[in-house]
């Protein structure tokens, strides 16, 4: 425990060394929120597509694969594509367990319903399709108000719902009696990703510096995050108090005027 | 006589310097990359001549890109006032001037269109070479998760005449756990393509010989598309048949397969987003239809899509993107450059051809999506 904690600090104090650029703080699964929440703002004024690898420990994983669980690595892909727009791919890939294939691929929009300059809260849903019928597909409703304590320092509330059942087809090796699309407990595979009640409280400094704990329906977790040179993201995240998860991430900026072309003209 | 002799000479060079304007505009263009600089003058102003400019960049992927570019130049070498004229293999497609921050688009009247037909040639055009990876990957296997094969594409778009083109190269292949092809070089995507427009917002392309995806034969699609509507539509035929290399050999199926495709496109501009809609008969005699949507970027479109067919449903993922770093070397009669949109698509499931296709790298939906000048100032 003591050990843990030191490491986490230790990440903490890398801080220092960031107080260059604004950017959000992703959650495991590549979008914007806190460690495995996620949050009902987009605050990225440009549209961006980030890639992001994300590890979590055994004790904690979320997909579970076919009822296996395993220290699991996260790939994900985010794309900006308006401002109420949120495309998520997520590539699961299990270290421990042998022949899974490529492992399992979630897909999920995020919509940004309701924003608190107009409608007091912010609201957003995650929709999994039922197209692909993941492990960790999830469908969420939350709301959040953003606070200024000062005029550097924010602090954002967050509450929100996770469904306990997808509404999907059963995997094959699951002896369904009736196969067709139907309402099934996430909890069949081992899926306890937001299913119920969870809530938050992230804290930012000049939307550079973000602080966040989180009870994310199951478990509590705390995190911090830095940006190195716009673009390259860590964040270092403590779960349950009891163990270190992180994840590294790319950024790419997509409304960007290629240099060759204007080199020298502009 | 002494008068007469003066005013001669005044004439003189009056249009000497006038031409050594237009000359330094043409250098500065060309110099920049574009290939045709097609320079007419329309009237006289306060600020000079005003000129009508037809232009035509091969190595930037956005019309949008290309004219602010063409105008950022203009501006910096004394032309106030200009109108271009956006070119694709010669064939204009509208003109459009900078007016107040803002690009405004017309149809080209048909005086003007002779105008640049007069002035095109084919002979402006640089050799080009591009290069780009050609990439197949499949997912799924247990023992190997991701086979691939990956190759090098080393190709050249030659313009012979006003909107025809051979488009030919050679494909190294640099590593295969994908199927048994062998590891020599190959032919890359061999095939002659002629785009035309027969009236303002109806536009034809025909090709025929050997596409990517290892098919070959003809490919014939219409299209009807305003300049500034949202919607458009067209429609695809192609007869095929399947063709590879076999170690010194050239392996020919008969042609046989039907691709029959209706296409329903709308654009969202303020977001840049396109609803498509594919409808009709695939390659392997399957029919169904296809959904898509596209998000334009500056210089990057990225798609999502989902197939409904008698073979089955699947999903996935496309995209373009222009290959880093763009222009390697570049004079007045050779460019070597990376391609700049390179085109890649991903489909979740393998099992079966559901919804296949071929060629959509070059095909008219996807060239004239990004010239709807409904995008020009949305960027």
């Amino acid at each position: 425990m003591d050990k843990v904690l030191w490491k986490f600090i230790f990440l903490l104090s890398l801080f220092l060394f960031n107080l260059e650029s604004s950017f959000a703080q992703y959650n495991i699964l590549g979008k914007p929120g806190l460690v495995k929440i996620p949050r009902p703002t987009l605050n990225e004024a440009r549209e961006n597509i980030s890639f992001q690898l994300a590890y979590l420990p055994e004790s904690y994983s979320i997909n579970n694969f076919m009822g296996k669980s395993s220290n699991e690595l996260f790939y994900s892909v985010k794309l900006n594509v308006t401002n109420w727009l949120l495309i998520n791919f997520v590539l699961t890939r299990p270290t421990d367990i042998p022949r899974i294939g490529i492992g399992d691929r979630h897909l999920d929009l995020q919509l940004f319903l309701l924003k608190q300059e107009k409608h007091v809260v912010n609201l957003s849903v995650i929709l999994s399709p039922p197209l692909a019928a993941s492990f960790i597909d999830h469908n969420s409703i939350f709301i959040s108000r953003v606070f200024s304590i000062s005029e550097t320092i924010k602090l954002e509330p967050i509450l929100g719902y996770g469904f306990t059942s997808n509404f999907r087809k059963p995997p094959e090796n699951f002896n369904y009696e009736n196969s067709g699309y139907q309402w099934i407990p996430k909890s069949e595979f081992g899926n306890y990703y937001l299913s119920g009640v969870f809530g938050g409280l992230q804290a930012n400094y000049k939307e550079k510096v973000f602080l966040s704990a989180e009870y994310d329906s199951k478990f509590i977790n705390i995190s911090s995050s830095i940006t190195l040179f716009k673009r390259f993201f860590i964040n270092a995240n403590l779960m349950d108090f009891n163990a270190l998860s992180g994840q590294v991430g790319y950024k790419v900026f997509l409304d960007k005027s290629l240099k060759s072309n204007f080199k020298s003209y502009d | 006589m002494i008068k007469f002799i003066f005013f001669i000479s005044f004439l003189l060079i009056l249009t000497v310097a006038q031409a050594q304007d237009k000359e330094l505009l043409n250098q500065s263009l060309r110099k920049a990359g574009f290939e045709q600089v097609l320079i007419i003058p329309v009237r006289s102003s306060s600020e000079g001549i005003v000129y009508l400019v037809g232009i035509e960049h091969r190595g930037i992927n956005n019309p949008s890109e290309t004219l602010r570019l063409a105008n950022s130049i203009s501006l910096s070498r004394g032309f106030f006032e200009n109108k271009f004229v956006l070119l694709n293999k010669g064939i204009a497609l509208y003109s459009s001037e900078f007016e107040n921050g803002k690009f405004s688009t017309k149809n080209l009247s048909e005086e003007f269109q002779r105008d640049i037909n007069r002035n095109f040639s084919p002979s402006n055009y640089r050799f080009n070479v591009y290069i780009e990876p050609d990439i197949q990957v499949r997912f799924g296997d247990f023992e190997n998760p991701v086979e691939s094969k990956t190759a090098v594409s080393i190709a050249s778009e030659i313009v012979l005449f006003k909107g025809f083109s051979l488009n030919t190269g050679i494909l190294l292949p640099l590593q295969n756990d994908l199927d048994n092809e062998t590891s020599n070089v190959k032919l890359g995507a061999s095939y002659f393509d002629y785009f035309s427009k027969f009236s303002n917002n109806h536009y034809f392309q025909f090709s025929f010989g050997l596409f990517h995806n290892d098919r070959y034969g003809t490919d014939i699609e219409y299209r009807y598309m305003p300049l500034n509507s949202r919607l458009s539509f067209g429609l695809r035929y192609a007869k095929t048949g399947f063709y590879y290399f076999p170690e010194n050999a050239v392996f020919f199926d008969s042609i046989n397969d039907d691709l029959l495709l209706a296409n329903l496109e709308y654009l969202f501009p303020k977001e840049r987003i396109s609803l498509s809609l594919d409808f009709g008969q695939f390659l392997f005699a399957d029919s169904g239809l296809r959904a898509s949507s596209f998000k334009q970027f500056k210089n990057i479109e990225i798609g999502l899509f989902a197939t409904f067919t008698q073979t089955g449903n699947t999903a996935g993922f496309n995209f373009m993107i222009p290959i880093f770093p763009g222009k390697i070397l570049r004079s007045n009669f050779f460019e070597f450059r990376t391609n700049d949109s390179f085109r890649w698509e991903y489909t979740y499931s393998n099992e079966g051809e559901i919804g296949r296709d071929f060629n959509s790298k070059r095909s008219l939906k996807n060239t004239l999506r990004r010239y709807n000048s409904n995008l020009l100032n949305s960027f």
